[in-house]
């Protein structure tokens, strides 16, 4: 049972464009490389899309508009854009936009994008993208000489740690399971086997996180086409449960640094769904910092509270485990073009539609997708996707 | 800059590290605001952060190999507030670990902390 506001729309197809560092190719072609993909899996026409939903991470700038560049880009006329700005947490958010807009009748197909070049641009320095000198971040925060965001995500897990007993060596059982995954996951850029030892030998940038406990730094982009009922294509999906929160741009705003809004959202999402974290096949779960996962699993009830290192160390999330997780590889080990969270979404939908090939798992009818922005678990949206019968 | 932020730093500058204490419901806030996030209130008092306050979490920064990391805190002052600063002196500190603000006289940041323990 979707909730009322997204019921008329389902996603039809999703796509990435290549994954790696590309000095000579834009955040738009990268974009076009990925809607083109999408499009192509959802047999929908280029001419049907009448909504396009872009965000963008570190190259926005005064004046830009992602969504209508797309749209010069295409050669269509949209009679809805939206660029909603929400850090990683955006893209998964505006598949909900385009979907109840869809189902308002503001569009028929939307095209959701997002992509990034800050690799090749080198856009990821150590003080992070704030410059606005009235912002609490550059007068106060930057001085410090945090780096931004993996500091705050330290603070983060040293807090874990102290309330929980978690560990390093539970943290990088997060990444050796997006390791795991990756392998059977061709356009992941990290497949090597990975160790506990090599993660917690590697440097440590923020302790107490070392260089493996953090995502990559890629270009990249991702496309998502929604429509008003299934294509040619085969297998649609829909959203079950959908819910987002907000709170804080700061770490020093958050109310606790180990419960975070995902709780609510959560709960909320699957109220809207009508089922259970035990009725879901398999998760989506921003990992830009081993922390996330671990708080966030906790947050959205797949164990306790304080529960998340060791259950992440027991293999649950592994191929063969009880709760697959980050299919793909996920932040840690496929690709991490700035903002993570459509990449989430691209995963969940192929395998609902079970075109994952060598990873597809063999139980995928609900798939929940969690992605964060914000300074430290600012934002939350929770997703949870179902295929259609 | 802003009147609130002017107002911090002139103080800051000082030695003092000012909070707005709100004038309708009494919620101490940080950073520099014009109105109140708990009660949307304009009207607040500066007051002087008594100094107190004790480690949240902390991380040591890693820049480049060889450099001494800094050492960054984020320190629930006892006035209720979190500020994020700089921890000064050597070793790890511990969650909960007292510490008290060390500031330099200075017309910007960071804030800084030393360890209440190795005061006094």
């Amino acid at each position: 049972m979707a909730g009322e506001a997204y019921r008329g729309a389902l996603l039809l197809g999703a796509g990435e464009s290549d994954l790696g560092v590309f000095p000579e190719r834009t955040t738009l072609d990268l974009q076009v490389q990925a809607a083109q993909r999408a499009l192509a899996d959802a047999r929908v026409e280029l001419r049907a899309i009448d909504g396009i939903f872009v965000s963008k991470s570190g190259e926005l700038r005064p004046g830009d508009s992602p969504a209508v560049e797309l749209a010069e880009a295409f050669g269509v006329r949209p009679r809805h854009v939206d660029t909603t700005l929400a850090g990683g947490a955006a893209p998964v958010i505006q598949i909900a936009r385009a979907a109840a807009a869809i189902t308002a009748g503001l569009c028929s197909y939307a095209l959701v994008a997002y992509g990034s070049t800050q690799a090749s641009r080198r856009l990821r320095r150590d003080e992070g993208w704030a410059t606005d000198p009235d912002s609490d971040a550059v007068a106060f925060e930057r001085p410090t000489g945090y780096r931004h965001p993996i500091s705050v995500h330290a603070l983060i897990a040293r807090r874990h740690m102290h309330e929980f007993g978690t560990t390093s060596e539970q943290l990088a059982s997060v990444a050796l399971s997006d390791r795991a995954w990756a392998q059977r996951n061709p356009a992941a850029l990290r497949r090597a086997p990975l160790t506990v030892d090599a993660v917690l030998a590697s440097p440590v940038i923020s302790s107490p996180l070392h260089v493996l406990d953090c995502c990559l730094v890629t270009d990249g982009a991702a496309a998502v086409v929604l429509g008003p009922g299934a294509s040619a294509a085969g297998p649609a999906v829909e959203i079950a449960g959908f819910a987002e929160r907000h709170s804080h741009m700061s770490i020093v705003h958050a109310e606790s640094l180990t419960t975070s809004l995902a709780a609510d959202t959560g709960s909320r999402a699957f109220a809207m769904a009508g089922f259970t974290p035990r009725d879901v096949d398999a998760v989506q779960i921003y990992d830009a910092f081993t922390d996330m996962p671990i708080v966030l699993l906790e947050d959205l009830g797949f164990c306790r509270k304080g529960e998340g290192g060791p259950f992440v160390e027991s293999g649950a999330t592994l191929p063969g485990g009880g709760l697959p997780m980050n299919t793909q590889g996920g932040g840690l080990s496929h690709c991490h073009p700035g903002m993570y969270g459509l990449f989430l979404a691209v995963e969940a939908v192929r395998q609902l539609r079970r075109t994952a090939g060598e990873r597809q798992l063999e139980r995928a009818s609900r798939v929940l997708c969690h992605a964060v922005g914000g300074g430290g678990f600012g934002s939350h949206a929770t997703l949870i996707l179902a295929a259609v019968a | 800059m802003s009147v609130e932020r002017r107002t911090f730093w002139n103080a800051w500058a000082e030695g003092r590290l000012l909070l707005q204490r709100c004038a309708s419901c009494g919620t101490a806030r940080f950073y520099p605001k014009p109105f109140c996030p708990s009660c949307g209130a304009a009207a607040h008092e500066w007051v002087a952060a008594e100094g107190g306050g004790e480690i949240h979490s902390w991380t040591a920064v890693h820049r480049r190999s060889g450099h001494v990391p800094a050492m960054v805190v984020l320190v629930t002052l006892d006035e209720g507030v979190r500020v994020l600063g700089v921890l000064d002196g050597a070793g790890e500190p511990g969650i909960g670990e007292r510490v008290r603000l060390a500031p330099r006289r200075a017309a910007s940041g960071p804030i800084r902390f030393a360890r209440a323990a190795l005061q006094a």
